[in-house]
């Protein structure tokens, strides 16, 4: 608050004043006092006035400073209330009691929806626990006693199982709070994890996963990581297309220097399925995208490829693909070196 | 042949867990009232317990426990819980693994065979598989029949192992490749033909012949 947007705001009781403080210069005169003696009255009243003009201006400017060093400074701004002191002039006290009352309402309804969240995710998490049981004790059943049909059954026990996980991790990857813990993991251990999690659905599409060298620690959330691995196996097998003879996965990683002292582990996933149109490579990462492929090939919910981004940013990985049309898709994930290494 | 204690509060899984261990060459027993549950494991005297956490009224962990501080009987914890701190929990309680649900079938029982090889020495876990005078020994890769014994690849054993366990069953291709997937052999199609050839000739060797019938378009079957 400058002091002359101060003064401005001020216009009409300073007009008032002068036009008052010149009429009784007048009256003054008119009464025969002389000008040296009317002159220092108005002179002491004009610095009088502006004497108080300027403390004023500075107790509030104080306060205005105050609380908009405290809004830049915070990232949720509904606080700031708390941070500032309650001014000392009426104005400021009226704006300071509404603005914390609007805050105070603000916070209450933003804890009742983080609650609610909470309870949400907890449902979900117990939800998803609940399901495992039966889904547990029907895949039991079809193993022992296999059929033709038994098997077909199987591998839609094996879908939903692939759903309820999907809602799973979103419940998990979208909450606010961190629940995962990095640590380091062996990559082909990781890898040979989810390759058997999701067997049932690459033997069903007939992709053959060929391992290159895995021999490499990364630091991510083992399970989550497991997950994000099965995500990418799975489009594998939905995106393989029709061909004689079955697909391949390779799946292999390296290290490489990306500056000084700065290495990345990639882990490189390439599928030779039906690839992604070029128009929609640069979408697959966006919640509920499913382009043309997902059109033309089996259900696409459009989750998968936006779980992996969501997960991976969580854990400061960072994904990306290539593809070529009728080629096949590359995915890559690199994993920043937090260790030094020689 | 070892003894094992399920205890579940699902009645179907528990009774498919049951059959599940009985063809895999062991005694399954199972608890079906859950009062004082860690007194009823121990009165039970099992080699191995698989023990579900969440059990009605009672607390999983608080069993694990209570087993536990009064005996050395392996623990096995099955959970549909699949956190780490539940992980490092369980264990810290005295259990001797964990798997989580829902378990894949091979995953499971190669975990109860490790535990009981720990526990109990090698060849703890051995379950002699025998279908039509054909007779497998499964800790030590060999098959015999009318006394004479052939060595069989670790492959060859899986999907033999996994054929006499159903059989009178039609065993999808799928399903056998599953098997061996979830022991870390990704073999493919042709592989798997491949080793049922082997198979064959090698049961051949030993006088057996027509063992592994081929259903057309259906898979393999042992009558």
């Amino acid at each position: 608050m400058g002091f002359g947007a101060y003064i401005a705001d001020r216009l009409v009781p300073l007009v008032v004043g002068a036009v008052a403080l010149a009429f009784a210069a007048l009256v003054m005169t008119v009464y025969g006092l002389d000008a040296a003696a009317t002159a220092f009255v108005c002179g002491v009243l004009v610095l009088a006035a502006a004497v108080a003009l300027l403390l004023d201006w500075l107790h509030r400017r104080a306060f205005y400073q105050k609380l908009s060093d405290v809004l830049d400074s915070l990232d949720e701004t509904y606080l700031a209330t708390e941070l500032v002191g309650r001014p000392g002039f009426l104005e400021g006290e009226l704006f300071y009691d509404a603005l914390d009352r609007e805050s105070k309402a603000m916070r209450d309804r933003i804890a009742a929806a983080r609650r609610r969240s909470r309870e949400y995710r907890e449902y979900v998490e117990t939800w998803v626990h609940e399901i495992k049981t039966p889904i547990a004790a029907a895949r039991l059943i079809a193993k022992n006693n296999p059929s033709p049909v038994v098997d077909s059954i199987d591998a839609e026990v094996d879908a939903i199982e692939g759903y309820v996980e999907q809602a799973l991790y979103y419940s998990r990857g979208t909450s606010l709070e961190r629940d995962f813990q990095i640590r380091e993991v062996d990559l082909g251990e990781v890898v040979r994890d989810a390759l058997r999690h999701k067997a049932r659905t690459l033997i069903g599409a007939r992709v053959v996963p060929e391992l290159g060298s895995l021999d490499f620690t990364v630091h991510a959330d083992p399970k989550w990581l497991a997950f994000v691995i099965g995500q990418v196996l799975v489009n594998a097998a939905k995106y393989q297309g029709e061909k004689d003879g079955g697909g391949r996965v390779r799946i292999w990683a390296e290290r490489e220097e990306t500056g000084l002292d700065a290495w990345v582990t990639r882990l490189a996933i390439a599928d030779d399925g039906v690839g992604i149109p070029a128009a929609d490579v640069g979408r697959v990462f966006d919640k509920g995208f499913t382009g043309e492929n997902g059109r033309r090939f089996a259900r696409s919910t459009g989750m998968g490829l936006y779980l992996v981004r969501e997960l991976c940013a969580k854990m400061g990985v960072d994904v990306w693909l290539e593809s070529e049309e009728g080629v096949g898709t590359t995915v890559c994930l690199d994993f920043p070196d937090m260790v030094e290494r020689a | 042949m070892r003894r094992l204690l399920v205890v579940e509060d699902d009645a179907r899984l528990r009774d498919e867990l049951c059959v599940l261990l009985e063809r895999n060459g062991y005694e399954a027993v199972a608890l079906t009232s859950f009062e004082d549950t860690a007194g009823q494991i121990l009165a039970a005297a099992p080699d191995l317990v698989l023990l579900d956490l969440n059990l009605p009224g009672v607390d999983g962990q608080f069993v694990c426990r209570e087993v536990r501080r009064r005996s050395e009987v392996p623990i096995v914890v099955v959970t549909s819980r699949d956190n780490d701190m539940d992980e490092l929990l369980t264990l810290s309680l005295g259990a001797d693994d964990f798997v989580p649900k829902p378990y894949n079938d091979q995953v499971l029982l190669a975990h109860v065979a490790t535990v009981l090889k720990r526990s109990y020495g090698e060849g703890a876990a051995a379950a002699e598989i025998s279908h039509g005078g054909v007779a497998l020994d499964t800790a030590r890769c060999r098959v015999s029949f009318q006394g004479r014994t052939a060595e069989l690849t670790k492959n060859e054993l899986r999907i033999l192992a996994l054929l006499m366990r159903n059989a009178g069953a039609v065993v999808s291709r799928q399903r056998i490749q599953e098997e061996l997937w979830a022991s870390d052999e990704f073999v493919d199609d042709n592989t798997l033909t491949v080793n049922v050839s082997h198979l064959r000739s090698t049961l051949a060797k030993i006088g057996v012949e027509d063992y592994v019938l081929t259903k057309r378009g259906m898979g393999y079957l042992v009558e």
